[in-house]
């Protein structure tokens, strides 16, 4: 199909091109401002052509506010949180799609509404909860006069193991941003669609549930899992209220909250924007790592899946 | 030796009862096709032989132990699926030894079996292939070796071949029909169609709604057919009915709308009944028309080539005659039909049942 329609075609590519400058120019603004000195960047109108201090700037930037430390930080947290949201999802579509039980179906639409409830709407609660998760048994055990007794015939500090909290803790970063139903949903979908003679030929050649599962289920959704694992990585880089408000402890920054730090440490200096400029570039990267090595994957899967 | 024994078997889905009481024997060795229309059970039926489907009444047994309450890969059977339902993302080779690797057979083993059914099946050169990188009948046979590398007492199949096109249909089916004899197995396909039904099976087990209306050698089926949905439903050329009743002496009939039927002498049924009489149209033979005998006017000829089906207009239902290819027939004229009395099936009205 041939269509020729210049004005069309004008304004669609003037309103393309308007969107990638929007998208790169300050991508471009921060690659410049890394190259160049502190007074050069300061100057107005700031330079446009890139200077020779890059590699100086980038080392301050490592050695500064212990970038090297948050950026393994953020690693452990987003990787966690990826291969923590698969796994969690992939289990609880299975259970919802596979197996009769009570209430499945309340399960399902449990999970469904918690669409609607990402981890900033719930900050509060789930901060208590991640302050205290076993707070509640300390109540029950004193509601129930049983502290005393389990204290006595175990020998168990129960006070110790009420007080264990998780902020400060990678539990703490990861596990409250690990549960999903977006990718539930997604994975109940997927598994909507494989055909239920899969199953039946699976359970008559011998395999378990949990077989199925692994050498079935699993390899059929490999396009599903690299896209996610794309998506949820750089959520989890990216995640910036949860922990700034678990972590206190500079140990246990993440390299978004540690940039950000830098820039309103010091409200009266000006900020030093060739060097955060640089920890901004070596933020950006491993997320961009990770798009540009499972792309291949991705496109892959797509398309082997599609024959 | 394997057999399969069904034992009152009822199913119900909530309360649409689908199976109403099937009985069965079916013995080892033997290629057992269940025939009948779509909707009638006989998927539910076999599935339940397999364990995909629970049983709701009654019982099966496979080699005499009562399967009802046994996993699928506890029965020892192994099933082929219409659309084959091979594992997308396995290779041919994996596809086929997956129950093995599940069994943790010792890796040699497995090459040894793989290889050797390959062979068998002629799919050796494909091994390394992916399930969508086959046609339709390769496919076909990646999934009957993956039945038979199990080495099952029973195998079960339903409607193998519906997916295959007419040719390859019929080089599969005088395959499958090797393989069952070479094998020494016990098989049982479910299929609709009669003609793949006939050339299979050595028991023909024909269903109707939820219920098996008759059990035989597909010759003994066609030869007499138990019962009216059985003399409608077997045989290429659909049999002709008429509504009649058998004379007071036993000897002859009288159709509805004036004919009669003698029987030559010999009790043709039990005296003074309403029944269905039942012709096939390759018994009955063009003859000069006769006052008071079957005939009727030309409606339509269709030439097949090795026979003409001439439907004639009695004035009631009409029927159809197969008569011989070289017969020219004028146009709207008049035909009378000779039958023998050994070719009429009685069936009683009100039963349906054969008399
Ligand atoms: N899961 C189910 N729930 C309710 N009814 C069902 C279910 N499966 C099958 N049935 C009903 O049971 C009856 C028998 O179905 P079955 O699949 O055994 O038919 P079939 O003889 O194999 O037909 P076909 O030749 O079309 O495959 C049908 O009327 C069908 O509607
Ligand atoms: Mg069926």
């Amino acid at each position: 199909m041939i269509e020729r329609t210049p004005w069309l075609d004008l304004v669609c590519h003037i309103l393309l091109i308007a969107g990638v400058v929007a998208v790169c120019l300050p991508l471009y603004y921060a690659l410049i401002a890394a190259t160049h000195t502190l007074p050069d960047v300061l100057q107005v109108p700031m330079p446009l052509t890139p200077g020779n201090e890059l590699w100086t700037n980038l080392k301050t930037a490592m050695a500064r506010g212990d970038l090297g430390r948050q950026l393994v930080n953020s690693l452990i947290v987003s990787v966690g949180v990826t291969v923590g949201k698969i796994a969690l999802s992939i289990l609880s579509a299975f259970a919802i799609t596979y197996f009769r039980f009570p209430f499945r179906m309340t399960a399902f639409w449990l999970i469904f509404a918690t669409l609607m409830l990402p981890i900033e709407v719930r900050i509060v609660p789930t901060y208590a909860v991640a302050a205290h998760p076993l707070q509640g048994l300390g109540w029950l055990l004193d509601q129930t006069g049983l502290r005393g007794p389990l204290e006595s015939l175990t020998g168990w500090n129960v006070e110790a193991v009420v007080k264990w909290s998780l902020l400060d803790s990678y539990a703490g970063l990861i596990l409250p941003l690990m549960a999903s139903a977006t990718a539930t949903f997604l994975f109940r979908q997927l598994f909507l669609t494989i055909p239920e003679e899969l199953l039946e030929a699976a359970k008559i050649d011998g395999a378990s549930p949990m077989r199925f599962l692994i050498d079935v289920l699993w390899p059929m959704s490999r396009t599903n899992v690299v896209a996610l694992t794309v998506i949820l990585f750089v959520f989890g880089w990216n995640q910036y209220l949860w922990p700034l408000l678990i972590t206190t402890e500079a140990s246990m920054t993440t390299a978004v909250i540690g940039l950000s730090k830098q820039i309103s440490a010091a409200p009266e200096a000006v900020p030093k924007w060739n060097t955060l400029m640089a920890g901004a570039l070596l933020i950006t990267l491993p997320p961009v790592m990770v798009v540009v090595a499972l792309q291949r994957w991705f496109v892959k899967g797509l398309v082997d899946s599609e024959k | 030796m394997a057999t399969v024994d069904i034992r009152k078997v009822e199913k119900s889905y909530g309360p649409a009862k689908v199976l109403h009481g099937v009985d069965l024997e079916i013995r080892h060795g033997e290629f057992a096709v269940i025939l009948g229309p779509s909707g009638c059970g006989k998927s539910t039926l076999l599935r339940m032989i397999a364990g995909l489907e629970e049983i709701t009444g009654g019982e099966i047994a496979i080699d005499g132990r009562v399967v009802n309450r046994l996993e699928p890969r506890e029965r020892d059977i192994a099933m082929v699926f219409q659309n084959y339902a091979l594992y997308p993302h396995m290779s041919v080779a994996e596809n086929m030894s997956y129950s093995l690797r599940i069994a943790h057979a010792p890796k040699q083993t497995i090459r040894d079996k793989v290889a050797g059914v390959a062979g068998i099946l002629g799919i050796g050169d494909f091994l390394a292939r992916k399930p969508t990188q086959l046609s339709g009948g390769q496919r076909q046979r990646v999934a009957m070796g993956r039945a038979i590398i199990r080495e099952p007492k029973v195998f079960l199949f339903d409607e193998p071949l519906s997916n295959l096109d007419a040719k390859l249909r019929h080089q599969m089916r005088t395959e499958l029909k090797r393989l069952h004899l070479r094998l020494d197995a016990t098989s049982i396909l479910v299929t609709h169609d009669q003609v793949e039904a006939m050339s299979l099976a050595n028991r023909l087990i024909v269903m109707n709604a939820g219920r098996v209306e008759q059990v035989g050698t597909p010759g003994e089926v066609y030869a007499r057919p138990a019962t009216l949905f059985v003399a409608g439903f077997i045989g290429s050329l659909p049999m002709n009915f008429f509504k009649g009743k058998v004379a007071d002496d036993g000897r002859s009939l009288s159709l509805d709308g004036g004919a009669a039927l003698a029987g030559e002498g010999a009790q043709i049924g039990p005296p003074d009944r309403e029944v269905v009489v039942g012709v096939r149209p390759d018994a009955l033979a063009l003859a000069p028309s006769t006052a008071g005998g079957l005939g009727g006017r030309v409606e339509l000829v269709e030439d097949l080539g090795s026979v003409k089906l001439v439907h004639l207009d009695d004035g009631r239902d009409g029927f159809v005659v197969a008569a011989p290819p070289d017969t020219e027939l004028g146009e709207a004229t008049e035909h009378g039909v000779k039958v023998r009395a050994k070719d009429l099936h009685l069936f009683d009205a009100a039963s349906g049942r054969r008399l």
